[in-house]
């Protein structure tokens, strides 16, 4: 049956074989055909082809031989002028880790009878309290379902306490302005608190309060503020911040 | 059909650079190429296609290999231009809108010419629409009268693979023109007729 339908494909192919066009060729169809041709190639500079693919070839071939040449000579120079040790570049790249310590600023210590060297500090707190506070909220954002970190932990066991500002100038008897509480540490060491309710683990042994502004009974009392620290206006509630 | 003798020396002159010789090599096929680009071409582009292949032709005359006669080359550019040709976009839109008009030039006829030449030309088309080794066999053999022999000859294969391909493509070409085939146009394309070829 499939036969049968092949040689019935094979007839009409064979009535197809008369089919002749109803125009004749023109005349001048070979000469205007080369003419076509003679200007293709006239304008595309020979050789009948286009010049783009040939200079496309060339300068991808170029290109991949120099970058393959410049591979190999820079494999093979490496190690001759490393004397197998890293090269300079890379170390700089890999070491990345500065063996110099950071320098720690000077704590400011009040003096007086708060003025006691507090201890020192626990390392996660100290972390957590020398970070900016963007860092700080980064360090204690972990991924949901994830455990908190040893740093977040730490810092959730410190009791925390909301104290009124009046209260420590109740404490600091006769001063006058906004309380300044003293962390040591190699962060800022002064946090300022500013009049009204903060909240800050004050039974945090590292935090030390001491009054800002001279009472007006001293003339001279010590203002524990850190060089270069610009002192702020009181702006109401608000978090301390180092 | 021209001497080969003389196609030779006129191949070895255009492939020196003569113009002259060109046209005189390829004017005798020019009723073949003519042939090939106006049964898959309108009127009014075969003229264009015609011209195209007679462009390709003198761009890759040093790439014919003087095995096969120089009229079955060049027949094989021209199946290749008009497998382009239907292949381009504007062609498939340009033919879909003329199948839809078809049917009224059918009516026209009194005679039944213009339905079978409409079949000739759609057979032709639906050989141009093969695959590349199974084209050419067949419209070279078929339509153009040369021998397995010389086709084998032209696409540089066994005289039995070139069979092989062409009853493939018989094969092919017997899907794609169910409804021209006789029984099949005698039954009036009776449901049950097509599934009991295979």
């Amino acid at each position: 049956m499939r036969d049968e339908k092949l040689l019935k494909t094979e007839q009409l192919l064979r009535e197809a074989a008369e089919w002749e066009p109803a125009q004749a060729p023109p005349a001048s169809l070979t000469q205007a055909a080369l003419t076509q041709a003679l200007e293709q190639q006239r304008r595309t500079g020979g050789g009948g082809q286009s010049r783009a693919p040939m200079f496309l070839a060339l300068a991808l071939g170029g290109g991949m031989a120099a970058t393959s040449l410049a591979a190999a000579l820079w494999a093979v120079a490496l190690p001759k002028t490393t004397q197998g040790r890293p090269h300079p570049l890379m170390r700089a790249e890999l070491v990345g880790i500065r063996k110099d310590p950071v320098p720690v600023r000077q704590v400011t210590t009040p003096t007086g009878p708060e003025a006691a060297p507090p201890p020192a500090p626990e390392r996660p707190v100290a972390r957590l309290a020398a970070q900016s506070p963007p860092a700080r909220r980064r360090t204690l954002r972990r991924k949901p379902g994830r455990a908190p970190s040893r740093t977040a932990r730490a810092e959730r066991a410190l009791p925390r306490a909301v104290w009124d500002t009046r209260e420590v100038e109740k404490r600091h008897a006769g001063l006058v302005g906004p309380a300044v509480l003293i962390q040591p540490g190699p962060a800022p060491s002064t946090v300022y608190v500013e009049p009204g309710v903060v909240s800050i683990p004050l039974e945090n042994p590292n935090i030390a309060c001491a009054p800002v502004g001279p009472p007006p009974d001293e003339p001279e009392a010590p203002v524990p503020t850190s060089p270069g620290e610009p002192e702020r206006e009181p702006q109401g509630d608000k978090e301390a911040e180092p | 059909m021209s001497d080969p003798l003389s196609d030779q020396a006129l191949l070895d002159k255009a492939l020196a650079g003569s113009p002259d010789a060109f046209v005189a090599l390829v004017e005798p096929h020019k009723e073949r190429v003519w042939r090939i680009a106006a049964s898959v071409a309108r009127p009014t582009d075969a003229e264009d296609l015609a011209q195209e292949v007679i462009v390709r032709a003198f761009r890759s005359l040093k790439t014919y290999q003087r095995q096969a006669p120089f009229a079955a080359w060049l027949c094989r550019i021209a199946i290749n231009a008009a497998h382009d040709y239907q292949r381009s976009a504007w062609q498939r839109r340009v033919s879909l809108m003329e199948q839809v008009a078809d049917p009224e030039a059918a009516a026209e006829d009194l005679h039944g010419q213009v339905e079978r030449r409409e079949v000739q030309r759609r057979v032709r088309s639906a050989v141009a629409t093969l695959p590349d080794h199974q084209r050419i066999p067949i419209w070279l053999h078929y339509f153009e009268g040369f021998t397995i022999v010389e086709v084998a000859r032209l696409e540089k294969a066994p005289e039995a693979t070139v069979r092989s391909r062409m009853r493939a493509g018989l094969h092919r070409l017997s899907l794609s023109l169910g409804d021209l085939l006789p029984a099949e146009r005698a039954r009036g394309f009776e449901p049950d007729a097509s599934g009991c070829g295979a």
